[in-house]
């Protein structure tokens, strides 16, 4: 008995044929976004667009997890009186830090 | 192709044709985000604000000795607050180190706060701090324990070892210009 998927081999050739059409113009729009977009500059220039002067920039850690690391450093920074940044750097034991986050906010 | 089929592909062009907006829109985005506001770009904020965070008031009995003999003076001296993780303490650590090059620099203190100490230090040679009263404040702690400060770029004004004014600022020339004038108006409220 038929269902409704069942298909002739003309229809199924086609069906497969769409399928690699459209897979291929899928992949190859996400590879030229991947190309024109994915650069570390940008969000490199998102970091240092804000008042916080991160060890780590691009910010590798969420903010949340930076401020409740037992051993973090917290500062808040103004970039101008309409906004305020809080940067936070994890500490190692033996100095230095390994993690930075921000977090900004209007004011 | 059938209908169907070229519909589905009508459907998938328009579709990637929409992905690829947003991808451009947010690309576009984080382009202006990186283009405005960012600190020393020469368009300084001169505004004032007051630092609602520090305590005003207070009068701590333990200073920290490259400061004690700037805070206990009949005249007011002026506290910078900078921070090492601070980008904007950078232009404003620009603009004392041209103040001190000038010889300009009226009663003035500075303390830099910082997550390491090797860090708060470079940043106070780098910008030639060390030539005015100035403390590194490991991790902000004596500046966070004394007033309750704990952002900056600030100001703090104080007299006789007692803080009369905190004050949010990127501008070190309005800043001194607008002191007098706060503390006219912070004296009314």
């Amino acid at each position: 008995m038929n269902d409704a998927c069942d298909l002739d081999g003309d229809e199924q050739g086609s069906g497969v044929r769409r399928r690699g059409f459209l897979s291929s113009l899928g992949s190859s729009g996400l590879a030229a976004a991947a190309v024109l977009f994915a650069r570390p500059e940008a969000a490199e220039a998102a970091c240092r667009g804000s008042c916080c002067n991160l060890v780590h920039c691009p910010p590798n850690t969420s903010f949340s997890s930076c401020v409740n690391y037992y051993n973090h450093y917290l500062w808040a920074c103004a970039i101008s009186s309409r906004t305020t940044c809080r940067c936070c750097e994890k500490r190692r034991r033996t100095g230095g830090f390994f993690a930075s986050a921000q977090q900004c906010r209007p004011t | 192709l059938g209908a169907g089929a070229v519909m589905d592909v009508v459907f998938a062009a328009v579709l990637l044709l929409l992905a690829a907006a947003v991808v451009l829109l947010f690309a576009m985005m984080a382009e202006l985000a990186a283009r405005i506001s960012t600190a020393g770009d020469g368009r300084r904020d001169l505004t004032l604000t007051p630092l609602e965070e520090a305590r005003l008031g207070e009068a701590p009995g333990d200073w920290p000795e490259p400061l004690a003999a700037a805070a206990f003076t009949e005249d007011q001296t002026l506290l910078v607050v900078l921070s090492s993780a601070c980008a904007s303490c950078e232009d404003v650590a620009g603009q004392m180190s041209k103040e001190l090059e000038a010889g300009e620099m009226p009663a003035t203190a500075v303390l830099v706060s910082c997550g390491d100490r090797a860090i708060g230090e470079d940043f106070v040679h780098r910008h030639g701090l060390q030539r005015m009263p100035c403390y590194v404040d490991d991790g902000g702690a004596w500046v966070k324990e004394a007033f309750g400060v704990q952002t900056s770029p600030s100001a703090l004004v104080i007299r006789r070892g007692r803080l009369e004014s905190a004050l949010v600022f990127t501008d070190l020339s309005a800043l001194r210009a607008g002191i007098p004038r706060v503390m006219k108006e912070e004296a009314a409220a």
